[in-house]
């Protein structure tokens, strides 16, 4: 287990690495598809069942497709990454080294004491599976307010992306 | 044995590398798709702190998450396709007018 | 020993979904060509002396020769040898302009979805040997049939880069209509699905197909959502009436325009292996899998499952021939409407079908 998290972890550094400095957007796509299957193989390993599916499902298989639609329709040429001067780039690594100088003890001391405790629970046989019927009692009874809300913000965002996208809108308003 | 700090630290990494891409590309597609990845570093974390706490609202926090980033896909390339036609350029350099 | 147990699964597996594909396109060429009235391919077969050492060697055994000549007449040598060695030798072509990377990873991204579904579908019931338990899903992962719906969302992604690397307007059109339309279908095929999980209250196939014991098989259960998921099928398949993406007439051949050898014909593989794993799916979710109405085969025993598998083939060869029959029968429908059948029609057909089931098991209970 633990090679085969290195394995997805080396994966997902890479192909992270990828989205951002790769020239062609569409390239930079599909390296993000990567990083997210490398994801989705995360939440397996964390026994989140669901999680993993709804993650190649939704971001996968919907937000990613919607970006190559938008990548292929506007057709653009490739960027000109050297247009982007020698000091910005050492100010960029030299903040994010700085970022992860702190992050990386904060993040090893401050949750030492749960490290073992998944693995405790796991053994024990009592670790709540991220299973489709245990998630969705919780859904159902703890959060229901907030799923309520999610889907009305899935229906406003649905109108806004039609209002906001829409050329027979755009061009009426400018007739005005 | 894979304790918590490895996928800590590996969500911290991603995380770092995506803000990084946000400050540097200047495709607004591109800066779009280093959010994403924020957003599923982010992700990360909160499941492996589900698992290693017991307790399912971790996982919960990240369907939201989903939720969220997917209507956030929608509008926000919506907004790019109409920048796009007015003012033919997806760089974030080009949109500096508030009226064309 | 589970990891061998595994190892032969998967082996075994993946050659259900590949004889599948193979087969599909045997009957598609020799069916076809019965359903138009002509004779269709009966020329290979071993006619003259090989040059072929192996092959000098295979027909001198008695029988041989006339058992490929057999078969041959049947079709059968043209379609699963011919064909294949003739897209092995052709010319790779890679257009100009575009990333070589991203032309020879297209088909592979139309391909492996669709393989990969056949990990959660159960070939057949489960049965012991020496004491092993051998379930015949690949992986009887929790979230089932949404596994299956992942694999459909993730096979958008081949066809709509195969026809950006087209780098011409015909690849570029095709494509995206191709993507439009898996992805307007799915929503229907995912609601519809959503009933089926609601009647059986489980996520996994195997028990799915547990629960069809007897009468209660899922078409007589809910006879709205097979229609809409055949219907559906067809769509995500690309297959006609709903081929508009690949039609030969229209748009020079859509996505496929600019792949040739090996290429095309792993795209073609995929197509046919994806009609059987649609098949395969409708069968287990409605048509009762491996369980006939009167028959009770014991539990656990190989034979038993040897019987429920080919009893399980027997449908599934039922719905592929179906589909082939349908798609030789209708003609095309135009792009807006395909998408008019897609939004306005099964959309709202599947959420009624959800309502009322929802409805009729509240108030059973």
């Amino acid at each position: 287990m633990l090679i085969l998290f290195y394995i997805v972890a080396l994966i997902m550094t890479l192909a992270a690495i990828g989205v951002v400095l790769l020239r062609n957007p569409l390239h930079s796509a599909l390296s993000l598809i990567l990083c997210m299957i490398g994801v989705a193989i995360l939440f397996a390993m964390l026994q989140a069942h669901f999680l993993a599916v709804v993650q190649l499902i939704v971001y996968a298989g919907a937000i990613m497709v919607l970006v190559l639609f938008v990548l292929m329709l506007l057709n653009f040429k490739q960027e000109n990454l050297k247009a982007v001067s020698l000091p910005v780039w050492m100010l960029t690594f030299f903040s994010g080294g700085l970022l992860l100088y702190f992050l990386i003890p904060i993040l090893n001391k401050s949750f030492a004491g749960l490290a073992q405790k998944g693995s405790d629970l796991e053994a024990a046989g009592t670790l709540k599976e991220g299973t489709v019927e245990a998630l969705g009692e919780l859904l159902f009874t703890k959060y229901v307010f907030t799923f309520e809300v999610a889907s009305i913000l899935i229906m406003a965002a649905l109108v806004g992306a039609v209002m906001v996208g829409s050329r027979s809108i755009h061009r009426r308003t400018e007739i005005e | 044995m894979i304790g918590l700090q490895h996928y800590l630290i590996l969500s911290a990494v991603i995380f770092t590398i995506g803000a990084l891409g946000v400050l540097v590309r200047r495709n607004a597609i591109v800066v779009f798709m280093c959010i994403e990845l924020m957003l599923n570093a982010v992700n990360v974390s909160l499941t492996a702190l589900a698992y290693y706490r017991g307790h399912l609202d971790g996982q919960i926090a990240v369907f939201f998450v989903m939720v969220v980033a997917a209507a956030e896909a929608a509008v926000g390339l919506a907004i790019i396709l109409a920048l796009f036609r007015s003012t033919e350029s997806v760089e974030t350099d080009a949109a500096t007018e508030l009226r064309r | 020993m589970e990891f061998l147990i595994l190892a032969i699964k998967a082996f075994v597996i993946l050659h259900v979904a590949l004889g599948l594909s193979a087969i599909c396109t045997w009957i598609e060429r020799k069916g076809s060509a019965l359903m138009q009235d002509r004779i269709g391919a009966n020329r290979a077969g071993a006619y003259e002396e090989p040059d072929f050492f192996l092959a000098k060697i295979l027909f001198a055994i008695p029988g041989v020769r006339l058992l490929v000549r057999w078969l041959g007449y049947l079709g059968l040598v043209n379609t699963l040898v011919c064909d294949a060695v003739k897209a092995l030798f052709k010319e790779d072509f890679v257009p100009e302009g575009t990333s070589r990377f991203i032309h020879a990873l297209a088909p592979f991204m139309a391909v492996f979805p669709v393989f990969l579904a056949f990990a959660v579908v159960p070939i057949a019931p489960n049965f012991e040997i020496g004491g092993y338990l051998i379930t015949t899903q690949l992986a009887t992962i929790n979230a089932g049939i949404l596994f299956v719906f992942a694999m459909g969302s993730l096979a958008v992604y081949g066809v709509a880069i195969a026809g950006w690397t087209g780098n011409n307007k015909y690849s570029l059109l095709g494509g995206l209509r191709a993507a439009a339309q898996m992805i307007s279908y799915e929503l229907a095929m995912g609601i519809a699905f959503v009933t089926m999980i609601a009647i059986y209250g489980t996520l996994d196939l195997y028990q799915m197909v547990e629960q069809q014991k007897g009468f209660g098989w899922g078409i007589f259960l809910n006879p709205l959502a097979f229609i809409i998921v055949f219907v559906v099928g067809m769509a995500e398949t690309k297959r006609a009436p709903f081929d508009l993406p690949e039609a030969e007439s229209e748009l020079a051949a859509g996505y496929f325009t600019e792949y040739s050898g090996m290429k095309f014909l792993l795209f073609w593989m995929g197509e046919f292996a994806e009609i059987g794993l649609f098949s395969l799916i409708l069968t287990v979710l409605f048509l009762g899998g491996w369980h006939l109405p009167f028959v009770n085969l014991p539990e656990n025993v190989w034979w038993a499952a040897l019987i429920g598998h080919l009893i399980l083939m027997g449908k599934v060869m039922f719905l592929c021939v179906l589909q082939i029959v349908v798609r030789w029968t209708l003609p095309r429908f135009r792009f807006d409407q395909l998408m008019t059948l897609g939004w306005k029609v099964l959309l709202p057909l599947s959420l009624l079908s959800l309502l009322v089931t929802t409805a009729v098991i509240t108030w059973s209970n």
